[in-house]
């Protein structure tokens, strides 16, 4: 049972998107809660109007389903609002084994992330086990900022994770096209061994 | 050390201070009771050298 949350204080960072794929991604590992708990709803959207069907794969919607999805599915992920005031990602925060937290490589993104680690800690006060990682997103392999921006956050103080997600027109088609990057056959390769290899690092950490 | 790492770096701003818990407020002072006992007390004169000292 894994429950993971992705979350941010700062908006456009990716969070729906790696929320998806990776619910995607354990959903081949077991039956899938998607809890979005974002006011605007942009996961809980995409499921209507894309009428998905992802084997293993449910979309929920608002905070109230957290609790019971514990119980009923093997693996939950919970996409967060970008929250200022951190309230309703503070109880996502308190009822989940791992957070995390999507950084783009850019200057805004690196300064929210103090904010993040003085949430974190808050949030550590109720559910001390918490784990938290940040995780480079849209980060782009041959741009100097993005190796700069990696080499900095790796020196904040919550951990970086090794894998860095790509800026990549997979995961947009996929969403448009109402699939996860897992079913987008060879377009979705590279983007489906990121996912797997965020994955693998935080199931076994 | 990139030039650019190094703008990065010290771009950073501080954490915020942990929130310590509001203290409570502070108990405005009370009502000046007066006891019956002074309401009935006799009036006492000033001493005329209180006011018009020597």
């Amino acid at each position: 049972m894994a429950s993971i949350a992705l979350a941010n204080l700062k908006g456009g960072c990716g969070k729906s998107t790696l929320a998806l794929n990776i619910a995607a991604g354990l959903a081949q590992r077991g039956k899938v809660a998607l809890i979005d708990v974002d006011p605007q709803g942009a996961l809980a959207h995409w499921a209507d109007w894309a009428a998905t069907d992802i084997s293993n794969l449910r979309v929920l919607s608002g905070l109230g389903k957290l609790h019971d999805a514990k119980t009923s599915f093997d693996h939950v992920v919970v996409d967060c609002p970008p929250s200022v005031d951190w309230n309703l990602t503070g109880k996502v925060l308190e009822a989940v084994e791992m957070v995390l937290l999507p950084v783009i490589p850019s200057p805004l993104d690196l300064w929210a992330t103090s904010d993040a680690a003085s949430a974190i800690d808050k949030a550590r006060r109720s559910n001390p086990a918490l784990k938290a990682w940040l995780v480079q997103n849209q980060a782009e392999e041959r741009s100097a900022l993005s190796g700069a921006m990696a080499r900095v956050l790796g020196q904040q103080q919550l951990p970086l994770l090794n894998t860095a997600v790509g800026r990549r027109a997979a995961y947009r088609l996929a969403l448009l096209e109402g699939k996860s990057v897992y079913q987008m056959g060879a377009r979705g390769r590279i983007a489906v061994s990121e996912i797997e290899s965020i994955l693998k690092e935080v199931l076994v950490k | 050390m990139s030039k650019m790492e190094e703008k990065l770096k010290a771009s950073i701003k501080p954490r915020q201070p942990a929130r310590t818990k509001p203290q409570p407020k502070r108990s405005s002072p009370g009502k000046v009771v007066v006891n019956d006992a002074d309401l009935n007390a006799p009036d006492i004169p000033l001493h005329p050298r209180r006011i018009w000292p020597d």
